[in-house]
């Protein structure tokens, strides 16, 4: 495993591969990966699986995927961080989400090329990873697949160019998001009526830099919100319009489901008091049974037909999960992102069986396919 | 907080989005909801246009209407000419016996901002109208409300003005169920208990069955003026949830002698320390208590918030 060497999705990851194999995949960190590029072709046996994860939390190797990132980031024009900014980032910075982005992507493509003459199993691969790391990107994929999605505003640098787009596309409620951004990093829900305006985000600009904090905090100074977007806007905007999302038991609901190669759906609800439902705002979790009830088995397939073809979009990637709203019609829904990392969700399985175990089952064929070859 | 779910159910009713023919098949049986889309084109006065067409429309009993928006927002957007069309085409909808108006969750609008409109006409046009509700203090108008049936009035706000809180206490009609969101001055509530003086006197709605003064910031001054209040021994529930009651108010209400008749007495969203909920449960096995908050402290001195005010 090429990810976080600690952490809970390395921890999560291993404990699964333990309860399966009895044993613990070999990992190497994205930090000493990028360092010593070579020790990923020792640790990789011939016609062997790579599972590329993300650095999750660890300080260590987003510092070194932000090294590796820094230059096409740069010449993409998204605002990069200082060099050794381990410490700004311990401290809740936001950061560079497109900088890591453009480094993850080197990152996948090394390892493709090192890992080439083993000819593994990898993953995912530098090409899906591109995609689904741009928001921007994605929405074009699904759309151009034909599947719904929010209406998008593009060429945003800036609060005014956003007023006026906004004014011009005649769209007065928008999710401006971090063109790079996963969670709700640098995600401001915002509204305008008339001259006045309201944003509810977790990011706040303090001396310079835009921090994330774990309360969501509601702006209604124009002025304070425009000074975050005009910070917010040199790390890359994606904005597309806030489109109403169902509410279970009382709470706004949006859905992700996880696809595993020919194994899923693995859907789950997210329900919070706000505009956005990310798990440490204070969202919950429920079974998705809570929703089908409500819009009915048939609107229910649409969704699932929807992601099951959103998936395919990224042919290279053993589990994706697509998020879904479902709007508060309970008949559309629209796709808003696709994450080729969006395997670790908290208990998330349908009878019992996770997407780690459905990856597992992909490791278990790979090895016998590879092992009945070399016999 | 805000209000973050759409209606399920309306005058037990099942709620369902009428958009154009085929949607509904018997209007008689549920609670058909028209609204507007912030991305298309279509009025709030055109989807009612629509469903006023279709087949069956006459045995409507309970309608909702929600977002009214166009050009892609709500912004000065007035829900008059669809009230206009209602009243015109009153005698489509001849069995019409409740009405929603603003059924706006905060994924659509804020609740502050939801343009309301002027509903004088409304009493006239659907004589039997036996519950109206309505989301959104903002230019919100009632008239004058002579009616015969309407037995269930509940205004929903971030910021009630006082003009509407007079015009709804002044109707002449045989009220049961009276339910106000007063909220806050931010956004344009101008009331205090002083305006509630006649009706703790006794001297309105003589068949008041359930007092609902939710979402105020002055809920321990109801809370008194209750307490001494003869209209407490007549009604059967009280909810002054979602607002602002601390222990001055539940001990008025415990030490009242008054909530022995009481079937429900609903606080929910309140500042009581826990001894004084037991006080209130004493007086009133009935009490139903959730959601308890804690002041916010920013200043060094308490504030108290409402639940639902932006």
């Amino acid at each position: 495993m090429l990810g976080a060497a600690s952490g809970p999705r390395h921890d999560a990851f291993a404990r699964a591969c333990i309860d399966r194999f009895g044993t613990a995949p070999d990992v190497i960190g994205w930090d000493r990966f990028l360092a010593e590029p070579a020790r990923l072709a020792e640790m990789l046996p011939r016609r062997g699986t790579l599972r590329i994860d993300t650095p999750d939390q660890d300080v260590g190797a987003i510092g070194a995927l932000l090294k590796a990132g820094a230059a096409a980031a740069d010449a993409a024009g998204i605002e990069t961080v200082p060099e050794e900014s381990e410490e700004l980032l311990a401290q809740g910075d936001i950061g560079s989400p497109g900088q890591v982005a453009f480094g993850l992507i080197a990152g996948v493509e090394l390892a493709e090329a090192i890992a080439h003459a083993a000819e593994p199993a990898i993953s995912t691969s530098a090409a899906d990873v591109a995609c689904a790391f741009d928001k921007a990107q994605t929405t074009k994929r699904f759309a151009e697949a034909g599947l719904p999605v929010p209406r998008v505003l593009t060429g945003i640098d800036g609060f005014d160019a956003l007023a006026d787009a906004m004014a011009r596309a005649r769209m007065s409620r928008v999710f401006v998001k971090l063109r790079h951004g996963s969670a709700a990093a640098g995600m401001v829900a915002l509204a305008r009526n008339g001259d006045q305006w309201a944003a509810m985000t977790t990011a706040v600009a303090v001396g310079g830099r835009v921090q994330a904090t774990r309360a969501v905090r509601r702006l209604t100074d124009p002025r304070a919100i425009g000074q975050l977007i005009d910070r917010l806007a040199p790390l890359g905007l994606h904005v597309e319009a806030w489109v109403p999302k169902i509410a279970i038991a009382g709470r706004t609901a949006d859905v992700r489901i996880v696809w595993v190669r020919g194994a899923g759906p693995f859907p789950v609800l997210r329900t919070s008091r706000y505009p956005m439902t990310n798990l440490h705002l204070g969202g919950a979790r429920h079974p998705i049974a809570r929703l089908v009830e409500r819009i009915g088995e048939e609107a229910w397939a649409e969704v699932e037909a929807s992601a099951r073809r959103a998936a395919a979009l990224f042919p290279a990637s053993d589990a994706i999960g697509v998020d879904v709203a479902v709007l508060n019609d309970g008949r559309q829904h629209r796709l808003l992102e696709a994450n080729v990392f969006g395997d670790f969700v908290k208990d998330l399985n349908v009878a019992g069986r996770t997407p780690y175990d459905a990856q597992l089952d992909l490791v278990a064929r790979h090895w016998a396919a590879a092992a009945s070859d070399a016999a | 907080m805000t209000v973050s779910a759409n209606l399920e159910t309306f005058a037990g009713k099942h709620v369902v989005d009428f958009t154009g023919a085929g949607d509904i098949s018997d209007f008689g049986v549920v609670a058909p909801r028209l609204r507007c889309e912030y991305g298309e084109t279509r009025t709030l006065r055109d989807v009612l246009a629509t469903m006023l067409e279709a087949p069956g429309v006459g045995s409507t009993r309970a309608l909702v209407f929600g977002l009214w928006a166009e050009n892609g927002e709500s912004y000065e957007v007035s829900p008059a000419p669809a009230v206009e069309l209602l009243v015109s085409q009153k005698d489509k909808l001849p069995a019409l016996a409740a009405l929603f108006f603003g059924d706006i969750i905060s994924e659509e609008n804020e609740i502050s901002w939801i343009e309301q409109g002027d509903y004088s006409t409304i009493w006239n046009a659907f004589p039997q109208l036996e519950q109206f509700w309505v989301r959104g203090g903002n230019k919100l108008a009632l008239g004058t409300i002579r009616h015969r049936m309407l037995d269930t009035l509940v205004i929903q706000a971030g910021g009630l003005p006082g003009s509407v809180v007079r015009e709804a206490l002044a109707a002449e009609a045989p009220i049961r169920h009276f339910e106000l969101w007063l909220g806050t001055e931010d956004y344009g509530a101008d009331t205090s208990v002083t305006d509630f003086a006649d009706l703790f006197a006794g001297k309105l709605f003589p068949g008041l069955q359930t007092l609902a003064l939710r979402n105020s910031q002055y809920s321990d001054e109801l809370a008194t003026a209750l307490a001494a209040s003869p209209l407490l021994d007549r009604i059967r529930i009280l909810d002054l949830s979602m607002g602002t009651l601390t222990d001055a108010g539940a001990r008025a209400l415990a030490q009242s002698g008054r909530l022995g008749t009481l079937e429900k007495l609903d606080i929910s969203h309140h500042y009581v320390s826990p001894a004084a909920v037991e006080l209130l449960r004493a007086a009133t096995p009935n009490l139903i208590a959730d959601d308890p908050q804690q002041p916010d402290d920013w200043d060094g001195e308490p504030h108290y918030y409402v639940a639902v005010s932006e």
